[in-house]
């Protein structure tokens, strides 16, 4: 299963993008409630979302974004059927994507 | 435990995928400035951002986030600005563990009239917004008591 929810929405012309990311952003400051180890830094460095292959947001992100990291952002000019691209990256080097059609 | 046996499962996945070059298959990606994100202090974050150029403050960004949040977790912000031909957005934390907190580029038909996240607070403090527009740096703040502390 993706771990990246996204809607989109058009009104007056403006499409807003909401998406969320199934994430757990750790600090590496946290300890484990139970062996009392600190958990190791894993988060979310990069987002990128694409319209037809062109950028039109790219995100640096830090451990201050909190946890199933949720970012919600505004478009113009797109049209039905183009195509929308949300991936991300984080510093273990793993990654996701996903594709959706603007309705 | 199960989350200490995943994560020894994850490294040992990562550091496999890194030995047979396959991380970071995506070129637009893997520009993450590690010493941007060095920074306790806002200053120094906003310095290694944007160097000495002038920030002029304005209430042409309006910041929305609840007046106190119980828990520094999770805290709403919502940025809307007015300015026009906007390039990037910087959410900058005053009292954090770590200041920058992320900064959003727009091109093309991405617009940063509206940003909408969720970002952990460690204690009651400014959060600061510098918009880049038109070519210019614009910066608002807004004052927000925590409860709890949520950068752990």
């Amino acid at each position: 299963m993706s771990s990246i929810k996204i809607r989109t929405r058009t009104e007056n012309g403006i499409t807003t993008v909401s998406t969320m990311i199934r994430h757990p952003m750790e600090t590496g400051r946290r300890k484990d409630p139970v062996t009392g180890e600190v958990i190791h830094i894993h988060h979310i460095t990069e987002v990128n979302c694409d319209v037809n292959g062109e950028t039109v947001m790219h995100a640096i992100v830090g451990t201050g974004i909190s946890k199933n990291p949720f970012f919600s952002f505004h478009l113009h000019n797109v049209n039905a059927g183009d195509i929308l691209t949300l991936n991300w990256l984080d510093n273990l080097g793993y990654t996701d994507s996903v594709k959706t059609e603007i309705k | 435990m199960n989350t200490r046996r995943q994560f020894i499962r994850s490294v040992s996945t990562s550091l496999a995928l890194l030995k047979a070059g396959l991380l970071f298959p995506i070129s637009a990606f893997a520009k993450w400035p590690a010493s941007t994100f060095s920074y306790d202090n806002p200053e120094d974050a906003i310095r290694d951002l944007f160097g000495d150029r002038k920030i002029r403050p304005t209430d042409k960004i309006r910041i929305e986030m609840p007046p106190g949040a119980e828990n520094g977790a999770i805290v709403p912000i919502t940025v809307k600005t007015d300015l026009k031909n906007i390039q990037s957005i910087s959410l900058i934390a005053e009292k954090n563990p770590v200041a920058l907190l992320a900064q959003f580029s727009f091109s093309g038909k991405g617009s940063g009239e509206y940003l909408r996240t969720r970002i952990k607070l460690a204690k009651s403090s400014h959060v600061i917004v510098i918009v880049a527009a038109g070519g210019q740096l614009c910066s608002n703040k807004k004052y927000i008591e925590v409860l709890k502390g949520g950068c752990d």
